[in-house]
């Protein structure tokens, strides 16, 4: 199994507290850095494409714990697709950003980002509900960070919105994974699928709730309706519209 | 036992949401800190009660043990939760800061050319 | 079924490849781009070339790459005759409209853009004509609306462009959006989105309950593209657009698309009388109706436009017959009116070119002045009139043939009375078109001298015109593609007789009558334009801008409605919809009976549960005194934390003691700058309102625990709890799940609070540098500021603490993996330490005695963390793999230790650093607004007055 698959996870996870601290002050030294990770991000997504490009399903055991005891990371051509989809939009807002200024306008930008795609990356390899959660979570707070970088009251004032409906959605998101487990006893993806259908059809009541829970929670995620109204706002203070598309 | 975990879950839960139902954005705060309690209650109930059974292994002897799983799980959310309460209690405070209101309904929709002022702007 | 499988995607990925280059290429100049434009195109033909002899023998070629096999969509391509002929086409033609543009664009107009939208648009077409999947059929064939918006709107300084651009892609686009309803039906009927599957069951499909919903969507789509009545009023304001891009697009090819997509269908679609009165009524009503308004066009382009539109009829209403002959007739068909449709309009451009005016009333006797020019457009006319020896003749004996048999709700007059007369005003306009622009004296008020353009203008409509003569001539050369064309539409072997001369049959006798009607319309123009512009006409422009005006202020109306910013609003609806959707997913299933015993309630849960309700209570009822409202929220908290105590969870009973104190006090500093009070501004029924909102939400969370409270499930723990020691080296399970067994979540976990305590920090320095900071500044101070603000025995009490409270700390850290304890809370109580100094002795006393930068424990944290699991690499093991080891260190005995002792180090550090960094960003803002920065620890210190008094001693 290699390591590769967690690369694009770890590389922004390792490049943002570096850049976090040391580059605090230095707005070169961070773009030049994070200009450095993207596109070495991008080169491994390329191959972690190429690598699942025959169809095969690699399985990345952390910890070295089996499954589903342990958390796992899946990657699947979609996956791989995915990723590489993140790197290559991750270039050119970054391109964007360093040309028109962006980044200067407050502090922490590239670390930000940095984290943000992290949790992006990690959302989308992984094989675990909690985990699941757990990412997205760091892209969300990481999007908080990016959405109010350089301040003004307009932007404030939507990014209060946009954290008070992603909250409540995170809220939801928790109940929805504790109903899961309280009905399966599982929280690895996979083995879900496997408890859920052996479940018996008497039992069925939790497991749909938890179903349609999670549902409402990717619908607020991608702007579905009902639930479709935060996306306006926050798309109007001209943030990087994709910081929407990607979690969607 | 059950019964009183289960109603003061629906009871935090019933008091957040109403408070995240008002019109200010204290309030909202508080009502989410409510529903992050209930929240978490509920998961650590997933893992169905057990008294005096902490699931810390007795190398000698025989124990039952609780569920450590969802513990595990909450205590992740409850840190989570805490640094997004954080990011949240701050944004709160800065758009009071510059708006001079802290009504969470935003004043108008079309703050296009608000927009632009500010770009030019801080 | 041969395979195309390499050179099929090839075909329809070269002009995507392509678009990428003439943007580039314009830098060497006009002709290095467009021969860089023609390149892909021809390398296409030269491909197509190679696959058409297998085709020509009737093999179909295929190709498929999987892509989402779940959701049938694949992208598979095939080549049959129909496909071949079209690609053929567009291709070809695409090839002559490059040469043509290279030469008709003007020095400014930015040539590399439009090659680019050029190659784009072929590379769309190409994509609907070879598609074999209908799903990918629907992406091509908005890729050609989106294309062609932006072609039509290529001279963006020009009104008419830019609403022409826009009203082609609202109709357009429509349509596209219906196609999608019916494409999906016709999928779901068969289980398969591949297209040759569909082709297959056109029985299964015509019987089906679905047919007509399916029929009329895909209808929708197609009469949207092929501007067919009452959708024909895009294509004359499209015609803003360069000259080139209406000879392909509006000619060639972009409208011909819903033709083709109506041939593609028609093995499945027709047949059923359905298909007979609807494709074949709006394809007469559109035949005649555009010749009619064609003849009265004084605009050159509209003329020809609004001939298309009739043509397209002709052939709507071919296919629409549903019998043999009739295919072959329209295939034959759309062969020759690109011929010679094309032709015209390079035609009109060059005239345009030429004269700088496309009005006919302003043109006449450039025979003289523009011979080459003036040859090709006759001949092109003379064919599209009908008019023997060219090959427009022959199709239009073709379909005057169908009409003849053709008989419509009993009545066999009726379409050949009306195609007839649609031929009549064809040769009108036609003739039109050859003398009132090349023929006649010539005039003296032309707006620009006109002569023969050069060579590169004239050769495509001239090589057009040869094909329109040669194919008129010996039309037995065009029958083998025909043929397999024909065959591909109808699903059978055809055999396409295409000669000059049928004989004296009835539509010899109705195509003289059409050339003479014609003739006579034409002399009667005059007094016929006249009648015409005075007769009233429905405007189709105005309607058209009046629904979109009225369909903009509905959706104003309805999103302003809605999206006002109101996100109380937005919660109220979210949260009802949640509960709804819960409550209906847990009906729709059962439940088994309970299966657990409900524990016993002792008196003290007892009473620490009512404590929890009241306080709850308390808080929704009194929040709007927010100190209040805290102070319950702490009790709470305690509660909750004790719960947690009883019920076996002493590790979260700890983190949520602590998390708890730091939130709010979090919140009292948040507290300092907000209102201390809430105004009481919600009526009565909005409380009602949120409070059965609230009231149903908690019934059904508490409901949903309930559920499972009472029920056993096999949860995966067990393993966890039998490999923690031996696995993982600690006896409390719940850490080593954190720090080994799910180590990866707690990595997340620390990174959020990171991000959280950098993006605090960050709002902080970018609100004190606005203008909020100015007006922190300019508070003023209150007057009940307490003089002792930092009494001396807080002082001292916090001061003697910090070491035992650092000690504990880190003795909880220590003996986190076998006791309640571990990282997070070690981290927690230190920090809460630490604060207690700042709220002791202000802010800046104690941020002149930090020593370490929190950025560095945050960032150092997360490293180290990361660099523990990374750690595990080196042995040949996944991320954050623990080992285990035992040291015997001289006095203390044998002593455990193991990388996730390290991990738990970084997660100590990070979250030190992140609350650190929140409540320092917190304070930093109280300073700015007017605090005095104390020097002293403490206001009054009593040590002075010692001082003092031996002072005044000595």
């Amino acid at each position: 199994m290699s390591h590769w698959i967690i690369a694009p996870v770890i590389l922004p996870a390792l490049l943002a507290p570096i850049i976090a601290f040391v580059m605090r002050h230095d707005i070169s030294l961070a773009r030049a850095a994070s200009f450095a990770g993207t596109i070495a991000l991008a080169a491994i997504t390329v191959g972690l494409l190429i690598m699942s490009a025959d169809g095969s399903t690699h399985v990345y055991t952390l910890g070295n714990w089996p499954a589903p005891f342990g958390i796992v990371l899946v990657l699947d051509r979609l996956s791989a697709i995915m990723l590489l989809l993140t790197a290559a939009l991750a270039l050119i807002v970054l391109l964007h950003a360093t040309a028109t200024g962006w980044d200067n306008r407050g502090r922490h930008f590239h670390a930000l980002f940095q984290f943000q795609i992290m949790g992006i990356c990690g959302a989308f390899l992984t094989g675990d509900a909690f985990n699941l959660f757990v990412f997205f979570e760091v892209l969300l707070i990481a999007s908080y960070g990016l959405m109010i970088h350089g301040g003004g009251r307009v932007r404030l004032q939507a990014g209060l919105q946009y954290v008070v409906m992603n909250l409540a959605g995170s809220t939801l998101f928790l109940f929805a994974l504790g109903t899961l487990y309280a009905a399966t006893g599982t929280l690895n993806i996979a083995d879900l699928a496997l408890k859920v259908r052996e479940l018996p059809v008497e039992d069925a009541a939790l497991i749909r709730v938890a179903a349609i829970l999670l549902m409402v929670v990717f619908a607020i995620k991608a702007a579905l309706f009902p639930v479709q109204f935060w996306l306006p706002a926050t798309t109007r203070t001209r943030r990087r519209l994709w910081l929407r598309c990607l979690p969607s | 036992m059950e019964i009183v975990v289960a109603s003061s879950v629906g009871v935090l839960t019933a008091g957040g949401v109403y408070l995240v139902l008002r019109l200010r954005a204290f309030p909202v705060i508080l009502g989410l800190a409510l529903m992050s309690y209930a929240v978490n209650v509920f998961l650590f109930a997933t893992g169905r009660l057990a008294i005096n059974a902490p699931p810390v292994l007795q190398l000698y002897g025989e124990a039952t043990y609780s569920d450590p799983l969802p513990q595990a799980l909450v205590l992740t959310a409850i840190v989570i939760s805490f640094g997004m309460t954080a990011v949240l209690v701050m944004v709160a405070l800065g758009a009071y800061l510059e708006a001079d209101h802290d009504q969470i309904n935003m004043d108008s929709p079309n703050t296009d050319e608000d927009m632009s002022n500010k770009e030019t702007g801080a | 079924m041969s395979d195309g499988s390499t050179l099929l995607p090839l075909i329809a990925s070269l002009p995507f490849l392509g678009a990428l280059v003439p943007g580039i290429m314009i830098r060497a100049g006009r002709n290095a781009c467009a021969t860089f434009t023609a390149v892909p195109t021809i390398l296409a033909l030269v491909l197509l070339g190679l696959m058409a002899p297998a085709v020509l023998r009737g093999e179909t070629l295929q190709a498929e790459i999987m892509w989402l096999p779940q959701l049938g969509l694949s992208v598979s391509f095939f080549l049959d005759g129909l496909g071949l002929l079209f690609a053929g086409m567009i291709l070809g033609v695409g090839l002559l409209i490059t040469l043509y543009a290279r030469f008709y664009l003007s020095g400014d107009d930015p040539m590399g853009q439009f090659y680019t939208y050029l190659l784009l648009f072929q590379g769309a077409m190409l994509g609907i004509v070879i598609s074999d999947n209908i799903l990918l059929l629907l992406i091509f064939w908005e890729l050609t609306s989106l294309s062609s918006f932006l072609l039509i709107g290529y001279w963006k300084h020009l009104p008419e462009g830019r609403q022409g651009a826009r009203m082609a892609l609202a109709v357009t686009g429509a349509g596209g959006l219906a196609m999608i309803g019916g494409m999906l039906i016709l999928g779901n009927i068969v289980g398969s989105y591949n297209l040759t599957d569909i082709l297959a069951q056109g029985d299964a499909i015509r019987a089906s309950e679905w047919y007509m919903p399916a029929l009329i969507l895909i209808l929708l789509g197609a009469f949207t593209k092929s501007a067919q009545f009452p959708f024909h009023f895009w294509l004359p304001h499209a015609m803003a657009a360069p000259t080139p891009v209406s000879a392909y697009l509006h000619s060639a090819t972009m409208v011909k698309a819903g033709v083709f997509l109506l041939a593609r269908m028609w093995p499945v679609l027709s047949g059923t009388p359905e298909w007979f009165y609807i494709v074949a009524t709006v394809g007469l009503i559109t035949m005649v109706l555009g010749a009619v308004i064609a003849l009265f066009k004084d605009d050159l382009k509209a003329l020809l436009a609004f001939s298309t539109v009739s043509h397209l009829g002709l052939l709507t209403m071919l296919l629409g017959f549903g019998t043999e002959k009739a295919a072959i007739a329209a295939v034959f068909h759309i062969i020759n009116h690109l011929t010679f449709k094309a032709a015209l309009f390079m035609t009109a451009g060059i005239v345009d070119h030429e004269t700088h005016t496309r009005d006919i009333k302003r043109l006449g006797g450039l025979a003289k002045l523009m011979p080459i020019t003036a040859v090709i457009g006759t001949i092109t006319a003379l064919s599209m009139a009908g008019i023997a020896p060219f090959n427009g003749f022959i199709s239009k004996e073709k379909m005057l043939e169908e009409a003849v048999h053709t008989v419509w709700w009993e009545n066999p007059w009726l379409v050949p009375a009306l195609a007839t007369l649609g031929a009549v005003f064809s040769v009108a306009y036609s003739l039109r078109f050859i003398f009132h622009v090349f023929g006649g004296p010539i005039r003296d008020d032309y707006p620009s001298k006109p002569h023969d353009p050069p060579f590169g203008l004239w050769a495509a409509p001239a090589l057009l015109t040869v094909l329109v003569v040669g194919i008129g001539v010996m039309p037995f050369l065009a029958e083998p593609i025909v043929n397999i064309a024909a065959t591909a539409v109808t699903g059978q072997e055809t055999n396409a007789y295409l000669k000059l001369w049928h004989g004296l049959t009835p539509a010899l006798y109705l195509s003289i009558v059409a050339v003479v009607g014609g003739i006579v319309l034409l002399l009667l123009h005059r007094p016929l334009d006249r009648a015409w512009l005075a007769a009233p006409r429905p405007e189709a422009k105005a309607i058209f801008d009046a629904l979109y005006a009225a369909l903009t202020r509905l959706s104003h109306g309805i999103t302003d409605g809605l999206h006002n910013g109101a996100i109380s609003r937005y919660l109220a609806i979210f949260i009802v919809a949640t509960v709804g959707m819960g409550y209906f997913a847990f009906t729709s299933g059962t439940l088994s009976p309970p299966s657990r015993e409900l524990l016993p309630i002792p008196a003290v849960a007892a009473v620490g549960w009512l404590l929890l309700i009241v306080a709850t209570g308390l808080v929704v009822i009194n929040h709007h005194k927010r100190f209040h409202a805290l102070v319950l929220l702490g009790i709470i908290g305690l509660m909750i934390s004790s719960g947690f105590v009883y019920l076996s969870a002493p590790d979260l009973a700890l983190t949520q003691i602590s998390v708890e104190t730091v939130t709010i006090m979090l919140l009292l500093l948040a507290l300092y700058f907000l209102p201390k009070e809430t105004p009481k501004e919600s009526s009565a029924g909005l409380r009602l309102r949120d409070g059965a909102i609230a009231v149903t939400a908690g019934a059904g969370v508490a409901g949903l625990a309930m559920a499972f409270l009472m029920r056993d499930f096999n949860p995966i723990s067990d393993f966890h709890l039998a490999n923690s020691y031996t696995g993982g080296g600690g006896t409390n399970v719940v850490n080593v799940i954190l720090v080994d067994f799910r180590g990866y979540d707690t990595y997340g976990e620390i990174i959020v609070l990171g991000i959280a305590g950098l993006t605090i920090f960050a709002l902080m320095e970018s609100l004190l540098r606005g203008p909020a900071g100015a007006r922190l500044k300019a508070q003023p101070v209150p007057p009940d500021r307490s003089r002792d603000r930092h009494p001396l025995m807080m002082v001292v009490a916090t001061r003697a603490m910090l070491p035992i409270a650092v000690m504990v700390g880190v003795y909880i850290f220590l003996r986190g993996h076998n006791q309640p304890g571990g990282g997070f809370v070690a981290g927690l109580v230190i920090s809460i330490a630490l604060l207690m100094q700042y709220m002791a002795s202000g802010f800046a006393w104690t941020q002149s005695r930090q020593r370490i930068e929190y950025h560095s424990m945050i960032g150092w944290g997360a490293l180290i963390a990361g660099l523990t699991g990374v750690g595990a690499w080196l042995g040949g093991a996944p991320f954050l793999t623990s080992i285990y080891g035992y040291i015997k260190l001289p006095v203390i005995e044998k002593f455990g230790i193991g990388s996730a002792f390290a991990f738990d180090l970084g997660v100590f550090l990070t979250v030190l650093g992140a609350v650190m960094l929140m409540l320092y960003s917190l304070s930093r803002i109280a300073r700015y607004a007017g605090e005095t920065v104390n020097v002293e620890p403490m206001d009054y210190d009593p040590s002075l007055r010692v001082s003092d008094s031996k002072q005044e001693e000595t």
